[in-house]
């Protein structure tokens, strides 16, 4: 493990996260305004690694029309993990196929279960995202050792992951209910008086 | 919060509506639902909503933001989105099919499930929508009423005793009632169906619509068209038509039979009535609902550019519709600030027949397909009479011909295809054109 910069540092880098960084990724239709790729290129090639091939301009675009909300949500955190990577202290200790390996591997996941502006709004998230970023480049933050650095990302990951899954209980519980209460209605005919034709 | 209370004279002039001689054997009870802070909503609508100003060409409306945020907070399909993007157009189309497919996630946290209603719809697109909403949305529809007839200089009647409105359907099956309304201060509404069935004698329709008056009628072009024969006499002081486009030709007739404005108005059961033909196009009706032309992608398209037609709005709060598309299509153009959809291409009437030649509602074949798992279905009818209904979804096609035959007592045959592209519910001319 090599030694990086405190932690503070990053979680300071994160919430300075300028806004193109937070902007829309590039639509299969046109809208929106940020090439992910480039962006994942350009900061490989800053790095001195190559520019992404074809198979890794896929990664970071748009795969499918069906799943815009999941892609949306992995683009625009790759989008943040530039801004992590960008940090000059972090830059420094990173081969580029590393932190390539770590926004292709590690993210999405992080994706499917926070949107992206939190692990830049929220002081918890930015803490969990930058120790993250750090565990996969193998780097470990100043004045901590790997005990204590593990013990903390999982401190905070366990948390969000207990969070996660109460949110996603209280969604299905709530879904069975509207489902329930949609049928008995419709059976019961329960609506307001008609006036018109739709 | 329990509904209000009407007058013992209004309780009383509802039952004189059921208990008359010539009355329909009506099949269903219903009210207006509304509950003191729901007739408030109502009324907010009426005072300010429907009379603010449109949105300028170019702009969002001025409520747009806090809408985003609400939808975007409360409701779990968008919810998955993450935040707010900062560029409307980058807020995906969302269809009526994938509203279906998960109708619940797009009901906002902040509704509970017991204030809930149900309109359920199969309309005449064919596709079934279970629409969640609330009370108050049926009554904006009389608020929006109000404003049409204002457009003549008239207004809605108001107070027990009366019929303001009737609502005309003519088709096989459909709930009947009377029933009464608080926005009109007890003011009575009809909700007739013309289909001699539902009547001791056929000839009690004229009677009963020509004795009670109504001061409004709404119907579609075929339900309106049965009135002209069955209640010639009827003088109300506004028709308006929706559901399907209503033609020239019958428009000027109903005109001149009845001597009154007859309006063609676009509407959906999702968000009830969007805008109203007022000579130059479809006027928007209401600010409260954002109009967006979208090409095939979901990119908004400029003002003058024809394309399917999406709305944004919280009318129900129930289901707020966002970028929702119609499947009907349009341009807009802004003429002194005020948004018309030209050259709108609705849903195109095709007349049905039975074998005697009188005709039959779509919504009879839309409803007699309505339990089968169908993908799509376009029907035609031959000069014969005969039908052929080609389909996509897992179904037998002999089932499909006996429900259609049970329902019209048509004859004809059905045929299976792999794929369906276009709109779920297509009534064809033979020749294939829409």
């Amino acid at each position: 493990m090599k030694k990086g910069p405190p932690i503070e540092e990053l979680t300071r880098h994160l919430a300075e996260c300028p806004e193109s960084f937070l902007a829309e990724p590039l639509q299969p239709n046109g809208t929106g305004t940020v090439h992910v790729a480039a962006v994942v290129s350009d900061l490989i090639s800053m790095m001195g690694g190559e520019p992404l091939t074809s198979r890794q301009v896929k990664l970071f675009s748009y795969r499918s029309k069906k799943n815009l909300a999941t892609d949306r949500k992995r683009l625009r955190m790759a989008l943040v993990g530039c801004w992590l990577l960008y940090n000059s202290s972090v830059r420094k200790l990173t081969e580029p196929q590393d932190a390539l390996r770590s926004l292709e591997e590690e993210l999405p996941e992080l994706a499917s279960l926070l949107p992206s502006e939190q692990v830049v709004t929220d002081p918890e998230r930015r803490e969990e995202f930058s120790r993250l970023l750090l565990r996969t480049l193998e780097i470990l933050p100043d004045g901590e050792g790997e005990k204590e650095a593990e013990n903390r990302f999982e401190a905070l990951s366990t948390i969000k992951r207990d969070a996660v899954v109460r949110a996603a209980q209280e969604a299905e519980k709530r879904a069975r209910k509207l489902r329930e209460e949609l049928a008995r209605k419709e059976r019961e005919r329960r609506a307001a008086s008609v006036y018109s034709h739709e | 919060m329990s509904e209000l209370p009407f007058s013992h004279f209004a309780a009383e002039y509802l039952k004189a509506l059921r208990e008359h001689p010539s009355s329909p054997k009506y099949n269903f009870e219903s009210s207006d639902l509304l509950t003191k802070e729901s007739l408030q909503d109502v009324k907010d609508f009426a005072r300010s909503t429907v009379s603010g100003p449109f949105w300028q060409e170019g702009s969002l409306p001025q409520w747009m933001p806090g809408f985003l945020q609400r939808v975007f907070r409360q409701v779990p399909y968008y919810r998955e989105f993450g935040d707010v993007p900062v560029d409307f157009a980058a807020i995906p189309t969302v269809d009526r099919a994938e509203l279906a497919a998960e109708i619940e996630r797009f009901i906002p946290d902040d509704v509970k499930p017991s204030e809930l209603t149900v309109y359920f719809t199969s309309g005449t697109s064919g596709d079934k929508l279970v629409v969640p909403t609330e009370a108050s949305v049926s009554s904006k529809v009389l608020v929006l009423l109000d404003r049409l007839a204002g457009f003549y200089g008239q207004t809605l009647p108001r107070g027990a005793g009366k019929v303001a409105l009737a609502a005309v359907f003519c088709q096989a099956e459909t709930l009947t009632y009377p029933s009464l309304s608080h926005y009109l201060g007890g003011a009575a509404t009809l909700k007739v169906n013309l289909h001699p069935d539902s009547w001791s004698e056929a000839e009690d329709r004229g009677r009963y619509l020509t004795e009670l008056a109504p001061e409004v009628i709404t119907g579609c072009p075929h339900s309106l068209s049965v009135l002209s024969q069955v209640a010639p006499g009827l003088r109300p002081s506004l028709i308006v038509s929706s559901a399907v486009a209503l033609s020239q030709g019958l428009r000027q007739k109903l005109s001149e039979q009845f001597h009154c404005p007859v309006i063609d108005v676009y509407s959906l059961t999702e968000c009830k009535f969007i805008a109203a033909d007022r000579g130059n196009g479809m006027a928007l009706l209401s600010p409260d609902l954002y109009v967006e032309i979208v090409d095939s992608e979901g990119r908004p398209l400029p003002p003058g550019e024809s394309g399917e037609i999406a709305v944004t709005g919280g009318r129900n709060r129930c289901l707020p519709l966002l970028r929702y598309r119609t499947g009907d299509y349009a341009a807009l153009q802004f003429i002194g600030g005020q948004p018309y959809l030209v050259d709108f291409q609705g849903r195109a009437p095709v007349e049905i027949v039975d074998s005697q030649g009188s005709p039959i509602s779509n919504l009879d074949i839309v409803g007699a397909l309505r339990d089968f798992p169908l993908v799509g279905f376009s029907f035609s009818q031959e000069e014969d009479k005969s039908f052929l209904l080609r389909f996509c979804g897992d179904s037998k096609a002999e089932q499909l011909v006996e429900a259609i035959t049970g329902a019209t007592g048509l004859v004809g045959s059905a045929e299976k295809l792999e794929t369906w592209e276009g709109k779920p519910g297509q009534f064809v001319r033979p020749s294939g054109e829409n």
